[in-house]
């Protein structure tokens, strides 16, 4: 670019491939990804640590899994419980899920809701 | 180059804000034409005030003319990052590309007048002898190289990385637009270091050390911009050593766009 350069010194060639090595090394690693099937988003919910109790409430917790490799969008996750013939539910939303990620979410019953009798589903999502 | 440069300079903060793509994007349409307007208004008036402090003698149609410039130079580029952000596509209803034009290309244009009027072209530019500048050369000057990109990098990156911006951004993205942000982001960093006649070129051109080259500078500042990026999402929990590694490049690429823009502008104020 200028005339009154010197040559670049080997130090400098070293460092110019080791950058530029990693950088394309990074590219194609996302192309790589591109042209790679992409399986639609696969959501499971399941409990996860055991429930604690605290202040006459329960707390139970949920891993939220996306098994596909599509992203979503805001996520509603449904927790639903019959006592004593009436339904009670809580509900919780994740604003996005990667592919192959996780995120733990905690729903809050009454003491008196029988946490294994608990469903947990997955209630909507958007496509991004 | 210098308008653009200056442009990404200030425009690039907010695009990566997501309140402005949603002005943008239920903006009426009157709304809009009142957003260029008053970006045509503040355009002209910097660019007349920095034009009269020089002159004293500007004349009214090369305001109005490098007005018009400026703006269309904002609207470019803010299309261009947008579309690499993918937050304007083909599929999405010309009404919402306009409105969000309309808002982001606001501080592109103010940033391409600054870059022409207001901030000094290089000494090299306008005829002055080029200085060795000694304090630059050697293991030290690629110190401080580095130091001030990383600095400029946080300065800029700080802000953007804990915002759900970067999920929104990352979600949307596609691995071409992740390898067109990449390459933009080099152009951009390089244009805004060696091209745009910010500070004195003609010595960092010629600065000595490991990064001696303006296109290994270029390229490890990238480099460094892009773990800097890394490093303050894992910080603000953006993103987790447990999650996917597409995940973790994706949020990295999506943030090393800004911060390399302010390494690129740490390394010009050093």
């Amino acid at each position: 670019m200028t005339g009154d350069r010197s040559p670049r010194s080997v130090a400098e060639w070293v460092t110019f491939a080791v950058s530029a090595a990693i950088l394309l090394a990074l590219m194609g690693t996302i192309a790589w990804l591109g042209i790679q099937p992409q399986d639609p988003a696969r959501l499971t919910v399941q409990a996860s640590n055991e429930p604690r109790e605290a202040g006459g409430l329960q707390y139970v917790f949920a891993d939220v899994t996306n098994e596909g490799d599509e992203p979503v969008k805001s996520l509603q996750i449904l927790a639903e419980v019959t006592v004593d013939g009436q339904e009670v539910s809580a509900e919780q939303s994740i604003d996005f899920l990667s592919g192959g990620a996780r995120e733990e979410v905690v729903f809050v019953f009454d003491a008196d809701v029988p946490v294994d009798a608990i469903k947990m589903r997955i209630g909507s999502y958007s496509i991004p | 180059m210098r308008g653009a440069a200056g442009g990404a300079l200030f425009g690039i903060p907010l695009l990566y804000t997501m309140e402005v793509w949603w002005l943008g994007a239920h903006a009426p349409m009157s709304h809009a034409a009142l957003v260029f307007g008053l970006s045509f208004v503040v355009v002209a008036l910097l660019i007349h005030t920095a034009g009269f402090r020089r002159s004293r003698d500007m004349h009214w149609s090369d305001v109005v003319l490098d007005t018009g410039k400026a703006v269309a130079l904002g609207v470019v580029s803010a299309a261009l990052v947008l579309a690499l952000l993918r937050e304007i596509r083909v599929d999405i209803p010309l009404t919402e590309i306009v409105g969000k034009l309309a808002f982001e290309a606001a501080p592109f244009a103010i940033g391409v007048a600054v870059a022409g009027h207001v901030i000094s072209k290089s000494t090299s530019e306008e005829g002055e002898n080029v200085s060795s500048d000694s304090d630059r050369r050697g293991l030290g000057g690629t110190l401080a190289d580095l130091g001030a990109t990383m600095i400029g990098a946080i300065f800029v990156g700080f802000n953007i990385a804990p915002t759900d911006e970067i999920s929104m951004i990352a979600v949307a993205s596609t691995p071409f637009s992740l390898i067109c942000l990449m390459i933009a982001t080099l152009v951009i960093t390089y244009g805004i270091v060696f091209e745009a006649g910010f500070g004195d070129q003609a010595a960092r051109r010629a600065h000595e050390g490991v990064l001696q080259h303006p296109v290994t500078e270029t390229t490890v500042a990238y480099l460094i911009s892009l773990l800097t990026s890394a490093g303050m999402l894992l910080f603000f929990r953006n993103i987790q050593p447990g999650d996917p590694w597409p995940v973790i490049v994706q949020h990295t690429v999506i943030l090393g766009l800004p911060a390399a823009i302010g390494g690129a502008a740490g390394r010009l104020a050093i």
